[in-house]
């Protein structure tokens, strides 16, 4: 059914993400956009640690996502195998793992701060390219960890 | 919604597979213990509020952003 919003914008002029980024499919939406359905993670180059992940479906909606692992050093999200069955992962290495990044507004305390959700990260099984936001329980990690700044 | 009464040490089950316990009661607290399988996930509420409450919040602020902010997170980040 989602599959009529997308037929939509790709009748539109512009260049789209889907055409340069791959489409990723949240079967069960996220948390917060239980409907949002197809995505794609936008990068200024394919090595940037940070990307813009656009939903397709309803404009308006997207996350700043990042690569954990070198901003969180020590980051060991113990992974459900319930949730990664529902994205139909079969072995580690399909698993790709972004965490939603906010930037501390000017109005802020700390304006500038980057904050990392390590509780609930998103897997995306790179081989179907379905997604999922895994929401980890009892096992500590912050919704709102700030990097400290290199240098 | 099904409302039920159960004292302390009681059980019911959910479908075949899923036994709810009543471990403690106390005025303000109930303690239950689920045995389920493991493809059934079990998951506070206010947990999962939590996270949809973040991504609002995170999309209303990153929505509007290109990928510029992503170039400006990574720069802010390594101090450059």
């Amino acid at each position: 059914m989602n599959d009529t919003a997308l037929q939509d914008q790709a009748t539109t002029a512009e260049p789209r993400p889907e055409e340069t980024f791959p489409i990723i499919e949240t079967p069960d939406g996220l948390p917060g956009f239980v409907t949002a359905r197809h995505w794609a993670i936008e990068r200024q180059e394919s090595s940037s640690v940070f990307g813009l992940l656009r939903n397709l479906d309803q404009p308006g909606i997207g996350l700043l996502v990042a690569e954990p692992w070198d901003l969180a050093p020590g980051y060991e999200p113990d992974l459900p195998d319930e949730d990664l069955a529902r994205i139909d992962v079969r072995d580690a290495s399909d698993v790709y793992v972004q965490v939603v990044a906010t930037i501390a507004a000017a109005t802020e305390a700390t304006p500038g701060t980057v904050f990392l959700n390590l509780a609930a990260p998103i897997v995306v099984n790179t081989r179907t390219h379905q997604a999922r936001q895994v929401i980890l329980d009892r096992q500590g990690w912050p919704l709102r960890h700030a990097i400290a700044l290199k240098g | 919604m099904l409302v039920l009464t159960r004292r302390e040490g009681e059980v019911f089950m959910l479908g075949d597979d899923i036994e709810i316990e009543i471990l403690d009661i106390q005025p303000s607290v109930v303690r239950i213990g689920i045995r389920a399988p493991r493809s059934v996930r079990v998951l506070r509420s206010e947990l999962i509020e939590a996270v949809a409450s973040a991504n609002r919040e995170a999309s209303s602020a990153g929505a509007v952003a290109t990928a510029e902010i992503a170039v400006e997170a990574r720069r802010v980040v390594r101090g450059e």
